[in-house]
């Protein structure tokens, strides 16, 4: 059984035994992998996931052996703006999306 | 001359508490509260815990002049821990909770989950979960082994409600 990382409300993200997904449903998410992804899925989660989850995902993509132009565009073009309080959203222009780079 | 105060010796089952916290923020190991709360309880499901603790390896002292060989403090080490769990028949046990090489964090409260009562906290990794099987008049356990990275004293924090 693997270690997959996951994220959980009060501990962030961790590296915990899968079958914990099936034991409590609900208390953590597994998270997002880019490189299992496609740039159109990655540009539709970077979207709507919040500010630390998307310098996480941004970062991956970084590191990829392989970083797509499209996704990486979207961290370039979007400025964050703050909404209430300590909340953070993106706002401005977004590169057109294609399936692929 | 002082007197050490009386102790109220407890039976620990039904008072203590053990709880694995997957991650501690605070450098110092003092888990809050909310970390603590959202840790998971372990006791309930704990046939039996082996190890957890620290010992000091003493070095002789010789001096050819004297009869007596002092000790001088050398190596401190932790003891192989472990703790074994009932294996449950659909697999909703340890085996399903814990994994080779996850990291976390074990919360001793000995005397109870009581806020301002003393705690210990190891920093673990899960070296090997193991299957006890049993063909005797008893009940299959699971081993799950934890190497010890460091070992603090901490104070147990407010615990939401």
């Amino acid at each position: 059984m693997p270690l997959i990382s996951a994220h959980h409300p009060v501990y962030g993200t961790c590296l915990i035994p899968e079958s914990r997904l099936r034991l409590r449903p609900g208390e953590w998410t597994p998270t997002f992998a880019p490189a299992e992804h496609t740039a159109r899925a990655v540009i539709a989660h970077l979207r709507a996931c919040a500010p630390d989850e998307r310098d996480r995902v941004l970062a991956l993509e970084r590191a990829a052996a392989r970083p797509r132009k499209t996704v990486l565009a979207l961290a370039r073009h979007q400025t964050p703006v703050a909404v209430g309080a300590g909340a953070t959203t993106t706002a401005g222009d977004v590169p057109a999306e294609t399936p692929e780079d | 001359m002082n007197q050490i105060a009386t102790a109220t010796a407890f039976y620990q089952p039904g008072v203590s508490e053990i709880v694995f916290i997957d991650k501690v923020a605070a450098a110092d190991l003092n888990a809050t509260g909310a970390e603590i709360a959202a840790g998971l309880r372990l006791l309930n499901e704990v046939y039996d815990v082996d190890g957890w603790s620290q010992s000091t390896s003493w070095i002789e002292r010789r001096r050819a002049g004297s009869r007596t060989r002092t000790q001088l403090a050398g190596a401190s080490s932790f003891a192989g821990s472990s703790i074994t769990f009932t294996m449950d028949k659909a697999g909703n046990d340890a085996a399903a909770e814990f994994e080779e090489n996850q990291v976390g964090f074990a919360y001793f409260a000995d005397r109870g989950l009581v806020e301002g009562l003393p705690a210990e906290i190891f920093q673990v990794e899960v070296g090997a979960v193991v299957p006890l099987r049993n063909y005797d008049n008893d009940y299959p356990r699971i081993r799950v082994d934890f190497g010890i990275n460091r070992r603090e004293k901490v104070v147990i924090p407010a615990l939401p409600a």
